[in-house]
C-alpha cells in the first residue's frame, strides 16, 4: 500500500469502517511509515477532541464575531461560498455541535488557505502581484465547496502539513527544530486546556472561541514551517 | 611581557585561517558573498511585503520617496524581489537550512507593510500605513506607529505597541505565548475586546464603559468608543498603559 492509498482510507480506518483485508494493509503500512503515522495521530487527536465536546448552542456574540470576520476579511468572489454557508447556518438550525462549528470555521480557514491568504493576507493589497510560486511551495488544498467540507478534510489538511513538515525537518538546523517542537507542544497543551475547560463549562464561549482560534494558529504554524 | 607575547601568538593563530581564506578568495577572483541591498523609488502609499525566515527585521521611516531594503549580517543567502508598480516584495529562499539573515528597511512613513517571519525579532518604527505581521517566534515591537489598521500574530513572543490608532482599524494583536503590551494616548477613543486565557488583563486606568467583564475576557468602550482594539494573549498578560 502506498502513502496516497493509505491516506485515502485513513478516516475510514480510524472509524473502524474498513474491511479486514484493507485494514491489515493499512496497519502494515503504518507500521513502517512514520509520515502516515503522523497523519493518523493528528486525525485521532482532533476527532477525539471533537467527539468529547458536548452539543452546544454558540452564543450570538460568537456568531457575530465569526460573521464579521468573514465579512471583513473575505469580501466578494471566492469567499461568497463561506458567506452563503453562513446565511444557510443563520437561517437554518442554530444548534451546532462542536465538530460542526469547527468544520464551519476551519472551512473558511481552508478556503483562505487555498486562496493563498495565509502568507500575504490583505484586502488592501489587491495590487500586489502573486509572488513567484517557488517562494512558497505550499500544496494548497483544492477548494472544496465550504458546505461539503468535513472535519476529516481539515484533519487531512493538518495531517498533510504535518507530514510535509516531518519530511523537511531533518534538513533544518537543530535550533529551528527545537523551536518548532516547542511551539507545537505549546499549542497542543493550550488546546487540551481549552478542551478541559469546555468540558467543565460547555457554555464558556470565550474558551470555545479561543480553542478554535488556537486550531487556526496550529494550522498557521504548520503552514509557516512547511514552506521550508 | 610574556602575557603580551602569548596574546599576540593567540591572535596570529586566530587570524591565520581568515587571512588564508581571504587570500584564497582573492586568488580565485571570487567576491565576498553579496549582501542584498536595493533601493526602490516609490510614490505615495507604497506597499512592501517582506518574507524573512530566520532573523530580525527592523523597519524605520524616512522622508525620501524610496524604499531601501538591506540584508545585513547574513550568510550568503538568496534574496529575491518582485516589483509591480508601487508594490515591492522581497523574500528569502531556502530559509531554514541556512543561518540567520537580518533585514534593515527604510521606507516612507505612509507605506503599508506586510511582514512574515518564522523566527527573529521584528521592530517597526514610525509607520503610518497599514501594518500586518505574521510571525511565529520572536518579539514584535511597534513604536510611534499611527497606522489605520494593525494586525500582528505571533505564536511565541511578546507584542509591544506604543503609538496611536490612526484610522478605522481594526487593531488586532495576538500572542499564543507572550505578553501583549499596549500604550495609547489617554484621549484615544476605542472599543476594547481583550482575551487572556491564563493571566490577567490590566486596563491601565483607562475609564471604560464595559459591556462584559469576566476574568479572562473584557469588552468595553473608551471615550464613547472608536476603532476595534482586539487583544488576545493565551499564555501571557494583557497590559494597557495611558500616556
Ligand atoms: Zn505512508
Amino acid at each position: 500500500m502506498s502513502c496516497v492509498q493509505c491516506r485515502e482510507v485513513m478516516s475510514e480506518y480510524i472509524d473502524g469502517e474498513l474491511e479486514l483485508g484493507v485494514e491489515t494493509q493499512v496497519e502494515r503500512h503504518l507500521a513502517q511509515c512514520q509520515a502516515c503515522q503522523a497523519v493518523r495521530d493528528d486525525i485521532v487527536q482532533i476527532v477525539h477532541f471533537s467527539r468529547n465536546l458536548p452539543e452546544h448552542s454558540p452564543g450570538t456574540g460568537l456568531w457575530l464575531r465569526i460573521q464579521s470576520e468573514i465579512e471583513s476579511e473575505h469580501r466578494g468572489g471566492f469567499y461568497s461560498k463561506a458567506a452563503s454557508l453562513w446565511r444557510r447556518l443563520t437561517t437554518g438550525r442554530l444548534t451546532l455541535s462542536f465538530p460542526q462549528i469547527a468544520v464551519f470555521t476551519s472551512s473558511i480557514f481552508l478556503i483562505t488557505l487555498s486562496a493563498g491568504f495565509f502568507g500575504w493576507n490583505g484586502s488592501r493589497q489587491e495590487s500586489v502581484a502573486s509572488p513567484p510560486v517557488e517562494a512558497r511551495p505550499v500544496e494548497t488544498l483544492q477548494a472544496a465547496p465550504a458546505d461539503e467540507t468535513r472535519i476529516e478534510d481539515i484533519m487531512q489538511r493538518l495531517g498533510e502539513l504535518k507530514t510535509n513538515v516531518e519530511l523537511r525537518k531533518s534538513a533544518w538546523n537543530p535550533e529551528v527544530r527545537e523551536l518548532f517542537e516547542r511551539d507545537v507542544l505549546h499549542i497542543d497543551q493550550t488546546l487540551a486546556e481549552c478542551h478541559h475547560a469546555l468540558l467543565d463549562n460547555p457554555k464558556d464561549d470565550v474558551c470555545r472561541e479561543m480553542m478554535l482560534n488556537a486550531c487556526r494558529e496550529k494550522m498557521r504554524l504548520l503552514e509557516g514551517f512547511s514552506d521550508y | 611581557m610574556e602575557a603580551m607575547r602569548r596574546r599576540i601568538a593567540r591572535l596570529t593563530l586566530a587570524l591565520t585561517p581568515m587571512m588564508a581564506a581571504a587570500s584564497l578568495a582573492g586568488s580565485s577572483g571570487a567576491e565576498p558573498a553579496p549582501r542584498f541591498n536595493k533601493t526602490y523609488p516609490v510614490s505615495t502609499a507604497a506597499h512592501l511585503a517582506i518574507l524573512n525566515v530566520n532573523g530580525d527585521v527592523k523597519v524605520t521611516t524616512s522622508n525620501k520617496s524610496e524604499i531601501v531594503v538591506a540584508v545585513v549580517d547574513g550568510p550568503a543567502i538568496t534574496v529575491q524581489d518582485h516589483v509591480a508598480g508601487n508594490s515591492i516584495e522581497v523574500w528569502v529562499k531556502h530559509g531554514l537550512r541556512v543561518g540567520r539573515a537580518n533585514f534593515e528597511i527604510s521606507m516612507p512613513a505612509d507605506t503599508s507593510i506586510n511582514l512574515k517571519n518564522i523566527m527573529g525579532r521584528i521592530s517597526i518604527w514610525g509607520v503610518n500605513g497599514d501594518v500586518n505581521v505574521n510571525a511565529l517566534n520572536g518579539d514584535v515591537r511597534l513604536v510611534a506607529v499611527r497606522s489605520p489598521s494593525v494586525d500582528v500574530k505571533v505564536i511565541s513572543g511578546d507584542i509591544f505597541f506604543d503609538g496611536e490608532l490612526g484610522g478605522e482599524g481594526p487593531f488586532c494583536l495576538q500572542s499564543m505565548k507572550g505578553d501583549v503590551d499596549v500604550t495609547l494616548p489617554a484621549s484615544t477613543p476605542f472599543n476594547l475586546n481583550a482575551r487572556a486565557l491564563k493571566e490577567h488583563i490590566s486596563l491601565g486606568g483607562f475609564p471604560f464603559s464595559f459591556s462584559s467583564q469576566q476574568s479572562k475576557a473584557i469588552t468595553g468602550s473608551h471615550s464613547r468608543g472608536g476603532p476595534k482594539l482586539n487583544l488576545t494573549a493565551y499564555d501571557g498578560r494583557i497590559i494597557l498603559h495611558r500616556k
